[in-house]
């Protein structure tokens, strides 16, 4: 799977992109919600997005992303490092399709992530 | 007083009954009743009572049993009572009632006036009385009764003892009555002759036919010439011996049957006897004086010549004329039904009498009847010798009138003399009138003030006066009724027999004359004193002139009662006014300054009397008394002064404050006479003022620094009538730019709810904002009152300038934000490095085949994130303490440069990394500071690490210690990012991160915060200025502690490697 990263600190962009490569995966990195704009093409499979990033933080970028009827069927999940309700309903409110918290195990970072993509196409189908 | 009488009404209609119970109420006793019966036992128990009913007010229309029947009940059992059928029914007559009945109704068309009804009772109530009064003069005659038997018998006895044979026939000549007398004369008995036929029996056969003749003709016609005429007839008695009769035939009328009556007479021994006196007669014919024989009924069938001299009436006039003709009304019934009785009696009857002579004059004379009887002793005639004594008792009755004449007048004079108001002269002259006069009653009427009409002021008599109070006076309209004349002509009215005069005002009493003499004062009527009498030709020559006489002397005394009555009340009304003004109206003599008049009033200010003051100098009751002649001054130019206040100390010794408006009044020669004019302590009022002034100075000074602006708005046009100076302020206009302008004009509001809504209701205080003139605005609390002022309505607009309260509770919102903030963005600050942890050592842990370098990448990520961590929460202990207070301070002298020394050792590791140069400006031996050893470092620490931090590798940082304006400074520079502007004032916000692009920012947030803690607890100035760029310096100044400085410090080391 083709994978967007888009988180601004390091650490986790390597994480996770060790991890996911570790895993079969090809994995694409953005800093930024506008960076994240521009590799969208060709579009990826999945685009795990943090919500605090400088210059349009995540949330803003899912719904510019949800809002294209291009990319609109890419799934995004957020990484949000608060997990209180509020703000996982402003995920969905954005139109996110999933969610991870922070601090993640990287062991099963993988299979979670195809879990919840399983689940999303079972949901498209619906 | 009698009780008053009782009326009935019976009527169904319960608005009838109401309204004739107003209408009769206050004079009768009204007894109402919806049907007959109750009415009718009512009528009975009242009669028991000895309390007739005596009229009654029927409605024609009743349920059950007609107001008609109910009549006939009533009058069964009460002939007496006065029926008055009420009806609806214009078209009913009284020809449907029964003719016995109709006599005693009236009938009265509903609807009715109130007039009518009340004359209706009223007319019933006197007759009543009158009835009632003349049965009481019956009742006290004793003889009532008895005399009506006597008369009754006498009346048989007339019949049984008369000399005139009484035959009475029917129309068809039989015989159905016959006295003793007849017996006697024509020899048949009562029984014999009954029912025998005249003709055949009494009238001689030669008169047969023309009798028969007669009375058919008579039975025919209803004519009969010899009727009612006294003839001479020849009559047969029962021997058949015919004898001279003279008769009178009268024929009466019994419903259908017609009678005759015949009285006759034998004549035969009268004829003779009258033949023989008639030769003594004519010796008597010489005689001086009158002679009169009259036959037993009183006829006259000889008179002398001295007679007729005396009479006035020739002898053919006379003869076979009743002597009756000579009656004047002088005497009463009683003196010649006594006279009768005397001669009848065949007594001889001496007496003196006053008879009326053919002229109508009345004279007096002696008479002498002598009666002649027969050989039964029967009066067969009367012989009357007449002597004229009229003259000599005029002469008397003169000499007694003038004396009575000249007494009435004097005892009239004398008593006016006693009479004063009006009406005592009024009921003295009514009274007099009865008691000296012998009148039967005597009205007064004065002329009323129009002159229209005579009211009537004082009655005595007969009429309804009582206790000198005329309840119903008479109004006449003047020129009507014999009074009305009198008071028109001018001239007195003697009317004899009112019958006969069509001036007379026909009222219920039954009068026969009427005098009204006028009275008359300067030729002009005032008044009519009248009096009527109930004989005919009552009133005489003196009546008339002591009437005059008593109405010219009651003349004089009535004008000046009567326009002394007139000052009288003029009088009285000005002194009313003058009592009972509340100033005190005084009148001041000019010169002596004496007190001439002063109202009663003045004795209300507080220990005057009136009594005592008048006759004094005015000055005496000023104090100072020297200004009154101020105020003359001012009069004396003036003429007159209107509300000139003096102030002055009254008898009580309460100074007061006095108007005066007065005026000064100058004699025929021009000099000044006296000062009149009121006046009046308004000393209250003064107070009352005053209390008004001083209110509103209050109000006006809590208006004026009041911090809350002001404004009053009137409602329908917004405009600002007033404004207070924090009003002004808070707008800032001035005065002259907020008055009389439009509120919305001069308020520019953010939210105009408050100004537009204009429901005079309180309205709660709203936040909005002021736009004012400079461009600011500033945040306002506005409420707005409806409040009244006098008479007028108006919106009070009071607003404070909320600022303060506007950033306090801004601050309490960041306040919270950032509390809010600081806790999530805490978690936040500690996942992230947990982050970082837990990834890398999972991926090591995950990946067997990871190559070695990348492991010891990892590892050391893990080591360091884990120093991170570690160093966050220490620091947000710290803070957390630091903010508790819970921090503890050793605060002692310390050397500041050792500090830095010690703190620039623990960055060595970092410096070298990054490859960056400190040059240091430290002052050698700087003066102390009192701080804490620890905090000192950590700050020093936090201070550089965030320069290296920021500054780019291979750069400068330059610390530098040094005395400024008496405190020690220390800075800290670097040529590095530097911060924009924007995030200079948030730098020490917790948590606070300059946002970079690109950059990571390893810090905490936090470090500058602790630098701030730090400096404000130890009292320091921090000052930091920056350019994106080029790099920043931070800047903090310490007090120093004085005099000397103690290089040993209890900690730290003291080190002299720089």
């Amino acid at each position: 799977m083709k994978i967007l990263v888009v988180e601004d600190e390091s650490n986790i962009q390597h994480i996770l992109k060790y991890n996911l490569e570790l895993d079969g995966h090809t994995v694409d990195l953005a800093s930024t919600g506008a960076e994240a704009m521009t590799k969208l093409n060709p579009l990826p499979d999945l685009i795990l997005m943090d919500v605090m990033m400088p210059e349009m933080n995540g949330l803003e970028a899912c719904l510019k992303i949800k809002s294209d009827p291009s990319t609109r069927q890419i799934p995004v999940f957020m990484i949000t490092a608060k997990s209180q309700l509020g703000d996982i309903e402003e995920a969905f409110k954005v139109g996110a399709d999933d969610y991870l918290t922070k601090p993640f195990d990287p062991t099963t970072l993988s299979a979670r992530i195809e879990e919840k993509l399983e689940r999303y196409k079972q949901s498209l189908e619906s | 007083m009698t009780d008053r009488m009782h009326i009935l009404v019976i009527d169904d209609d319960a608005q009838i009954l109401l309204l004739m119970q107003q209408i009769l109420g206050s004079d009768f006793n009204v007894h109402v009743f919806d049907r007959g019966e109750p009415a009718i036992q009512l009528v009975r128990d009242l009669l028991q009572q000895n309390k007739p009913i005596i009229a009654g007010f029927i409605d024609l229309m009743l349920p059950g049993v007609s107001g008609l029947e109910i009549s006939k009940v009533l009058r069964q059992i009460d002939d007496r009572i006065n029926v008055i059928l009420m009806t609806g029914n214009p078209n009913f007559s009284s020809a449907e009632i029964d003719t016995d009945l109709v006599d005693h109704l009236l009938l009265i068309q509903k609807p009715f006036a109130i007039e009518e009804v009340l004359l209706q009772a009223r007319f019933f109530q006197r007759s009543w009385l009158r009835d009632q009064d003349l049965q009481k003069q019956k009742k006290a005659l004793k003889n009532e009764n008895e005399e009506k038997e006597a008369i009754a018998a006498r009346n048989q006895a007339v019949l049984e003892t008369a000399l005139d044979c009484i035959i009475t026939i029917d129309s068809q000549g039989r015989i159905v009555e016959w006295n003793p007398a007849a017996e006697r004369t024509f020899g048949y008995t009562r029984e014999e002759i009954m029912g025998s036929r005249l003709s055949d029996t009494l009238v001689p056969h030669a008169l047969r036919s023309a009798h028969e003749a007669g009375m058919s003709h008579y039975n025919k016609t209803h004519e009969g010439p010899i009727l009612g005429q006294r003839i001479e007839v020849p009559a047969i008695h029962k021997t058949g011996r015919e004898f001279p009769v003279e008769l009178t035939v009268n024929p009466i009328i019994l419903g259908k049957t017609r009678l005759f009556t015949a009285y006759l007479r034998d004549i035969s021994s009268q004829r003779d006897a009258a033949a023989q006196l008639m030769l003594q007669a004519k010796a008597l014919e010489a005689a001086a004086n009158g002679i009169v024989i009259t036959d037993p009924r009183g006829i006259i069938v000889w008179c002398n010549g001295a007679f007729c001299e005396l009479t006035g009436y020739e002898e053919t006039e006379v003869l076979g004329n009743p002597i009756s003709v000579l009656k004047s009304n002088v005497h009463d019934k009683t003196f010649y039904r006594d006279m009768w009785e005397t001669i009848l009696s065949g007594q001889v009857w001496v007496g003196e009498i006053r008879n009326r002579r053919k002229s109508g004059e009345i004279y007096t004379e002696e008479m002498t009847i002598t009666p002649v009887n027969d050989d039964e002793g029967h009066p067969t005639h009367f012989i009357a010798i007449k002597q004229d004594v009229t003259a000599l008792r005029q002469i008397d009755e003169k000499l007694d009138r003038s004396e009575q004449n000249q007494r009435i007048i004097n005892y009239f004079a004398t008593s006016l003399l006693g009479s004063n108001t009006v009406d005592e002269i009024l009921w003295d002259i009514a009274h007099n009138c009865i008691s000296e006069l012998g009148l039967e009653d005597a009205v007064v009427y004065l002329v009323s003030e129009d002159g229209s009409s005579l009211v009537q002021k004082a009655a005595y008599g007969s009429k309804d006066a009582t206790d000198n109070v005329i309840k119903n006076p008479l109004v006449i309209p003047m020129g009507k009724g014999i009074v009305g004349v009198a008071a028109e002509t001018g001239a007195p009215v003697i009317v004899q027999d009112v019958s006969k005069d069509d001036r007379y005002i026909l009222d219920d009493m039954q009068r026969a004359s009427e005098l009204a003499v006028p009275i008359l004062y300067e030729n002009k009527v005032i008044g009519v004193i009248d009096s009527e009498h109930s004989k005919v030709n009552f009133f005489q020559e003196h009546h008339l002139q002591i009437l005059e006489a008593i109405a010219s002397l009651a003349a004089n005394k009535l004008m000046r009662s009567l326009s002394m009555q007139q000052t009288e009340k003029s009088e009285e009304k000005y002194r009313s006014i003058f009592e009972s003004i509340q100033d005190i109206y005084a009148e001041v003599d000019y010169d002596s300054g004496l007190i001439l008049e002063i109202s009663p009033s003045v004795e209300r200010g507080g220990g005057y009397q009136r009594e005592e003051m008048i006759g004094k100098p005015m000055g005496d009751y000023f104090d100072p008394p020297e200004v009154p002649a101020a105020l003359m001054e001012l009069l004396l130019s003036k003429g007159e002064v209107n509300d000139y206040n003096i102030n002055l100390v009254n008898k009580a010794g309460e100074p007061r404050s006095v108007s005066f408006s007065v005026t000064l009044l100058r004699d025929a020669d021009g000099k000044p006479e006296k000062v009149v004019g009121t006046m009046r302590d308004i000393t209250e009022r003064k107070k009352a003022v005053k209390q008004i002034e001083e209110s509103e100075e209050r109000l006006k000074t809590i208006l004026n620094v009041l911090p809350t602006g002001i404004l009053i708005v009137t409602p329908e046009n917004g405009i600002i009538e007033e404004a207070n100076p924090a009003a002004t302020e808070i707008m800032d206009l001035s005065l002259g730019n907020i008055l009389g302008q439009e509120v919305f004009a001069v308020l520019s509001l953010d939210n105009t709810d408050m100004l537009t809504n204009t429901e005079s209701l309180y309205q709660e205080p709203q936040d909005v904002n002021l736009f004012r003139k400079k461009g600011d605005s500033i945040p306002l609390l506005i409420s707005k009152i409806p409040v009244q002022i006098g008479e007028k309505k108006y919106h009070l607009l009071s607003f404070v300038d909320n600022s303060l309260q506007k950033m306090a509770e801004a601050a309490l919102k960041t306040n919270i934000e950032m509390k809010t903030n600081f806790v999530s963005n805490l978690s936040h600050e500690l996942r992230t490095p947990m982050t970082s942890i837990y990834g890398f050592a999972g991926t090591i842990l995950r990946d067997e085949n990871m190559p070695e370098a990348v492991r010891m990448d990892f590892t050391r990520i893990i080591f360091e994130e884990s120093q991170r961590l570690t160093r966050l929460i220490e620091n947000v202990l710290d803070l957390s303490r630091m903010e508790a207070g819970r921090m503890n301070y050793n605060m002692s002298p310390l050397q500041f440069d050792v500090i830095i020394a010690e703190a620039l050792e623990t960055q060595q590791v970092l410096l070298r990394d990054k490859h960056i140069q400190v040059i240091q400006n430290i002052t050698t031996d700087p003066p102390l500071i009192e701080a804490d050893h620890d905090s000192m470092n950590q700050m020093i620490i936090n201070l550089i690490s965030n320069a290296i931090k920021f500054s780019d590798p291979g750069s400068q940082i330059t610390l530098g210690l040094s005395l400024q304006d008496g405190r020690l400074e220390f800075r800290v520079k670097d040529s590095g990012l530097g911060i924009p502007e924007k995030d200079l004032p948030h730098i020490f916000d917790k948590f606070y991160r300059v946002q970079r692009k690109g950059r990571e920012d390893q810090g905490t947030g936090i470090g500058l915060s602790i630098v701030k803690e730090i400096i404000d607890r130890h009292g320091g100035i921090l000052d930091v200025e920056s350019t994106v760029g080029v790099g920043t310096e931070f800047r903090v100044s310490f007090p120093l502690i004085s005099a000397k400085a103690d290089p040993a410090s209890t900690k730290g080391k003291t080190n002299n490697d720089k």
